[in-house]
């Protein structure tokens, strides 16, 4: 595998596709696997470059493409999708949420999987209840195909990060556009108009969620109530119009080539921010510094967390952690928008002591700051791992209204 | 009764007449048919896994969500699961589900063989069997209150539409100048993929739950004879698959379900000849013959078709 560089990251295709499709072939070699068949849409676009539509669920389903990698073969199986360009071996679409298409998808499978049909090893993410009914590999020894995923998706090749990276900086520049939009009086429904045209002014088709301007309460017991007695966020908020001194939580996140974005700010509309508020984003960087120092190969997610947890240590006399409680202070990031690794989450200490950085590695950091009664801030950050340290991804985006200390 | 309680109530006779004791939904569709709730919009499906159960015997839903905001009164708060990163937390939750250790037909929306595990594990006595079909079943048929709402989502794709036929420039810029219409007009997110190909356009989103959505081409004929109109034409309670097969223009073809997103009937060339039309149901009707393309969409009633998006542009 090339290494993850430290000057400018270019996407090489034919290297990103040659790189992932050797990985998944080893790692089905180290997992005892006869063949995987994937129906999740990022799972297929990692096995054959097929990339997912920006589409609601029910019609990215209903003839989605299907992946089929076997052990001994130099391409994958592409069953429906488009193969233009693609090195794949092509096959015709199924729509495996129909019971005359699984059916027939059925028919595929056991034609391309021939005598492995019949008691080989088959790695499967998913089966529609179609393929239930109509008995899709009945007769393989089925087993999921999740682990194998996890494990090629851990650590990115470098056109893995150059992919990241342009959907970061395609993004951030969206962003900047929409936060000029931001004025009092102006409507949610209006700021994700401006995000989505930019978007697709960036080269950007995929918007991948329902792009999140929430005003946040000054107090917790304000806002919706909670499972975990802390904040809500990123909460559904209908349409609000956005007043003057509006606290806005900022989360987005778009697609390259299969890559996921993540930006988050904290916006205030129409003002600059209160003593308060600044301090919070003082605190969030001084968070994010020690997160910086503690982020090397080999550090444990505890160790990261415990350096990140210390810089505030002086503002939480109850010991709490400054992160929201229902996520964590990062997650990965890849072909899905929150991915291993995880750092901080309810799987508790024990997993962040077991666990080490890698290089290859994609971070997002994402600690938040909140002070009940003047408001919080949040942002968030995307670093890769690397064999020393880490490197940015996306080339940065402005904290304003917020003032960086000299 | 609010239209998630009428919802639910057809998923629950349906479940109930299947033999089911508790449902494992993880599709959003059926989770939103279910509870109304309105939860993050992400685009493409989501790998299985439980984010509400519903036991169908007592009506005891429980969802995941770490807050109550934008959740129907009827779930309280105690009935809410926080979002979590721990396999062993999910495996708590479903255990203590009331029911489940007794059930013996435990029905999920999707399969895998991780998920089929856990729920063998915390359901031991319980058969494990697909129920989409089910549910879509009690979907297939819109109550009036659906049918307004997709009117409503057809309004706002037609808005994209129209910004998109309207537009100078490159398709590129065409659909930039759609979707920010579109996103001015009530929705951020697109049901299907939208499209700006030259003249032919087609546009869909989701708007409250519900879908609507149209395709036009530019210069093309007026509506009473555009590719796909013998095809609406033929869309009458009794219909089969047969029939609208007779109906269809050469070329290109597609009659689906219409409602919290794609659904079946899916009748085209291949799929669907024993399929049924029946008053109340909702269909996306689309067809191409040569250059031209058109889709709409259409309420079957007693009588003629009522067509939901709008005739222009």
């Amino acid at each position: 595998m090339s290494k993850p560089p430290t000057g400018t990251l270019e996407l090489d295709v034919g290297r990103l596709r040659r790189e992932r499709y050797a990985k998944l072939q080893a790692q089905m070699g180290a997992d005892g696997l006869d063949a995987l068949v994937l129906l999740h849409g990022p799972h297929v676009a990692y096995a054959t470059d097929c990339l997912p539509i920006a589409a609601d669920a029910t019609h990215v389903s209903a003839n989605r493409p299907v992946a089929v990698v076997l052990a001994d073969q130099s391409q994958p199986c592409l069953l429906g999708g488009d193969p233009d360009g693609l090195d794949v071996d092509p096959h015709p679409t199924a729509w495996p949420d129909i019971d005359e298409g699984a059916a027939d998808l059925g028919a595929q499978l056991d034609a391309i999987l021939g005598r492995i049909a019949h008691g080989g090893r088959v790695g499967i993410d998913l089966m529609t209840g179609a393929m239930r009914r109509t008995g899709v590999l009945s007769a393989a020894h089925i087993t999921d195909a999740a682990n194998t995923m996890g494990a090629v998706k851990l650590h990115k090749t470098v056109d893995e990060l150059a992919c990241i990276h342009q959907a970061q900086a395609r993004t951030n520049r969206a962003m900047a556009t929409v936060q000029e939009a931001l004025v009092p009086g102006v409507r949610r429904s209006e700021l994700a108009a401006v995000f989505l045209r930019r978007l697709r002014e960036e080269g950007i088709d995929a918007n991948m969620i329902d792009v999140i301007f929430q005003p946040m309460a000054r107090r917790m017991a304000d806002g919706p109530r909670t499972t975990t007695g802390h904040l809500a966020f990123p909460a559904w908020s209908g349409d609000p119009v956005y007043a003057e001194g509006d606290l806005i939580w900022v989360d987005a996140g778009s697609d390259y080539h299969g890559y996921a974005s993540d930006f988050g700010r904290t916006w205030v509309a129409g003002r600059p921010p209160t003593s308060g508020e600044q301090r919070c984003f003082e605190r969030w960087l001084a968070v994010m510094d020690a997160s910086y120092e503690a982020i090397v190969p080999g550090a444990t997610f505890a160790e990261v967390c415990a350096a990140a947890t210390a810089a505030d240590a002086a503002h939480q006399p109850d010991g709490e952690r400054p992160w929201m409680p229902h996520f964590y202070l990062v997650h990965g990031v890849g072909i899905e928008s929150a991915e291993m690794p995880f750092l901080g989450t309810d799987n508790g200490p024990d997993f962040d002591a077991a666990h080490t950085l890698e290089p290859g590695m994609v971070l997002v950091l994402e600690p938040a700051i909140w002070d009940d009664g003047t408001g919080g801030y949040r942002a968030e950050e995307i670093v890769a791992v690397t064999e020393d340290g880490w490197i940015p991804l996306g080339g940065g985006h402005p904290y304003d209204p917020f003032e960086v200390p000299t | 009764m609010s239209l998630h309680l009428q919802r639910r109530t057809r998923a629950v006779d349906a479940l109930a007449a299947a033999g089911i004791d508790i449902l494992v939904a993880g599709r959003q569709d059926h989770i939103n048919y279910i509870t109304g709730a309105h939860q993050l919009w992400t685009a493409g499906a989501r790998p299985f896994g439980p984010v509400c159960t519903l036991n169908v015997a007592t009506g005891e839903i429980f969802l995941l969500s770490t807050w109550d905001e934008g959740v129907p009164d009827d779930i309280d708060l105690d009935h809410l699961h926080g979002i979590t990163w721990n396999g062993a937390i999910i495996y708590q939750r479903l255990a203590a589900n009331p029911g489940m250790a007794n059930a013996t037909t435990v029905g999920v929306d999707a399969w895998s063989p991780g998920m089929a595990g856990l729920l063998s594990a915390v359901a031991p006595n319980a058969e494990i069997v697909p129920v989409d079909d089910v549910l879509l079943r009690a979907r297939r048929t819109k109550l009036p209150s659906e049918v307004d709402a997709i009117r409503a989502a057809c309004a706002v794709a037609a808005e994209a539409a129209e910004a998109a036929l309207a537009h100078p420039g490159t398709d590129a810029k065409r659909l930039a100048a759609a979707v920010e219409a579109m996103a001015l007009a009530g929705s951020s997110t697109p049901a299907a993929e939208p499209r700006v190909h030259g003249p032919v356009v087609d546009f869909s989103c989701i708007r409250s739950h519900y879908e609507g959505g149209l395709g036009r081409t530019a210069g093309g004929a007026p509506p009473e004879v555009r590719p796909h109109a013998a095809l609406i034409a033929a869309c009458v309670p009794g219909a089969t698959g047969q029939d609208l097969r007779q109906a269809a223009p050469e070329g290109d073809w597609l009659i689906r379900g219409n409602g919290m997103g794609f659904e079946p009937p899916v009748i085209n060339p291949h799929y669907g000849k024993s399929e049924v039309l029946e008053e109340h149901m909702v269909l996306s009707v689309s067809a191409s013959t040569g250059e031209e393309y058109a889709r709409d969409t259409v309420l079957v009633t007693e009588s003629t078709p009522e067509i939901l998006s709008s005739e222009e542009p």
